[in-house]
């Protein structure tokens, strides 16, 4: 049923010429420089350092790799982070991630 | 997102968080949709934020089903910073204190400036102002405003037919206008108006009385000009003869003007030499070489140069000399009638009154006699000859 309603999903997203992340509740990520980080649709942090932000997503993880990092403004499906950016990584649900 | 300054007004805290897993407090505190910001990493299980004080009071239960510990560190904002200032309420106080003073201070009056008034009016003035309240150290808002002031002022003071009112910033200034009545000229005793010189009738103006004399007409001094009795012959009315009579006079003025002053003239072409005087001693340092002028006129000038009072010993001095051109005797003359035009018009103005006028010069043959050009200067004035003379009864 779930795997159903997901095909039914990307198909109107590919003929109704949606915006991807509207329908299928994607994360959408907007990098200005390589010093903000801007995230929409994340489901919660979990695990926050200097070098490292782990978020949980619909499906699977977005792993940030850099250095000085400092959570400026967190909200439900929000995030803007600060610091120098040098990775940005999708983990795939199940795996370790590094 | 929202302002930074939002959060200042409202005021917030920075907590510490410590815990095992501080992350799920910070998602905790989404779920719940607080506001939560600039979160900070500082080692393993500590992470530090900033809360909103309004929602401080959630933190506790929020810490306490996250399995972490919370410490304030600092607050911040508006109503943190209005606690510390009501410490030192005083400061407050006395700013507040101050600004209110100024305001009253510059509100008060501080002067009463009376202008045009005489020390009668003056007074009058100073007495109904101050009835009205208008003095030093009264409060403008509590005073009429300068228009009814003006209208109440000018109503009470008799004496005065305008009195103008306008606050300048704490200063009142009145303006007085007062009353002038005209005077009467005094009647004058009735009389003629006779010739005090030998002239020629130039121009007449007679206000009252009878004329007797024409315009070009020749009178000798002493000639009846206007008559002061009026109306038909024996029914004569005595009236003040009033009028002006201007009337055409001749002066012949001698002057003598020493002839040795124009001889010489400088040409304007100088030299100066610089000296240095030690007592009486003269040592020259500067301008060696004076040119060789014909005729040569020289003027001295000597520093004093005093310390405390004290005449020095050595001061400055320098000469000039200045080149002169002998003037033959023709210029020399013709200079010498310019110089006795300008003392014949002096001496003949003294003679005359400060109305009269010159119509017309003539030179008669300068004379020259043992150095000195005598000049007969022949001038034609015109001045008034009117004199009154009363009517004496029975004449």
């Amino acid at each position: 049923m779930k795997q159903l309603r997901k095909k039914l999903k990307r198909w109107m997203t590919e003929q109704m010429d949606l915006p991807a992340d509207v329908m299928m509740d994607l994360p959408r990520v907007t990098l200005i420089g390589n010093f903000h980080i801007y995230i929409e649709n994340h489901k919660g942090v979990i695990r926050f350092t200097r070098e490292e932000l782990r978020l949980r997503l619909t499906e699977g993880e977005l792993l940030v790799v850099g250095n000085e990092f400092i959570i400026k403004n967190i909200l439900p499906e929000e995030i803007l982070l600060e610091g120098v950016i040098e990775d940005i990584r999708f983990i795939k649900e199940g795996s370790s991630g590094r | 997102m929202k302002n930074q300054w939002v959060h200042k007004m409202t005021g917030y805290v920075r907590i510490k968080i410590t815990g095992a897993y501080p992350e799920l407090f910070i998602n905790r505190c989404i779920d719940r949709k607080m506001n939560i910001w600039n979160i900070h990493y500082v080692k393993k299980d500590v992470l530090i934020c900033s809360v909103l004080l309004d929602e401080v009071s959630q933190l506790r239960h929020i810490a306490k089903t996250s399995d972490c510990k919370i410490k304030f560190i600092d607050r911040k904002g508006f109503p943190f910073f209005a606690q510390k200032m009501w410490r030192r309420n005083g400061l407050i106080f006395g700013c507040i204190a101050f600004f209110i003073s100024l305001y009253m201070l510059s509100n008060m009056v501080w002067g009463i400036e009376i202008e045009g008034a005489s020390p009668k009016v003056e007074h009058e003035l100073k007495e109904a102002v101050t009835e009205l309240g208008i003095k030093k150290g009264a409060l403008q808002f509590r005073l009429p405003p300068p228009e009814d002031i003006q209208s109440i002022i000018t109503d009470r003071i008799s004496d005065a037919t305008w009195i103008g009112v306008t606050r300048k910033g704490t200063t009142y200034h009145f303006q007085v206008v007062e009353k002038d009545i005209a005077e009467r000229e005094p009647l004058e005793a009735p009389g003629h108006i006779v010739a005090t010189h030998k002239a020629i009738i130039y121009d007449m103006f007679v206000e009252e009385g009878l004329p007797l004399v024409e315009q070009n007409q020749l009178v000798e001094k002493g000639d009846m000009l206007v008559s002061g009795l009026i109306g038909k012959e024996g029914k004569e009315q005595q009236v003040a003869a009033k009028g002006k009579i201007l009337g055409e006079m001749w002066y012949e003025a001698t002057v003598s003007v020493p002839l040795e002053r124009t001889l010489y003239a400088v040409t304007g072409q100088r030299y100066r030499t610089h000296r240095l005087f030690i007592g009486k001693l003269g040592i020259p340092f500067w301008g060696w070489n004076p040119p060789d002028y014909s005729n040569v006129k020289e003027e001295k000038y000597e520093a004093s140069w005093k310390l405390f009072g004290m005449q020095m010993p050595f001061y400055y001095g320098y000469t000039d000399i200045l080149e002169a051109e002998e003037i033959d005797i023709d210029s020399a003359v013709k200079e010498a009638v310019g110089i006795a035009n300008e003392k014949g018009k002096e001496k003949v103005s003294h003679l005359f009154s400060s109305d009269a006028e010159i119509t017309g010069e003539k030179v008669l043959h300068p004379t020259v006699e043992s150095g000195k050009v005598i000049v007969t200067i022949h001038y034609r004035i015109v001045d008034e000859i009117g004199k009154k003379q009363p009517i004496i009864q029975g004449d």
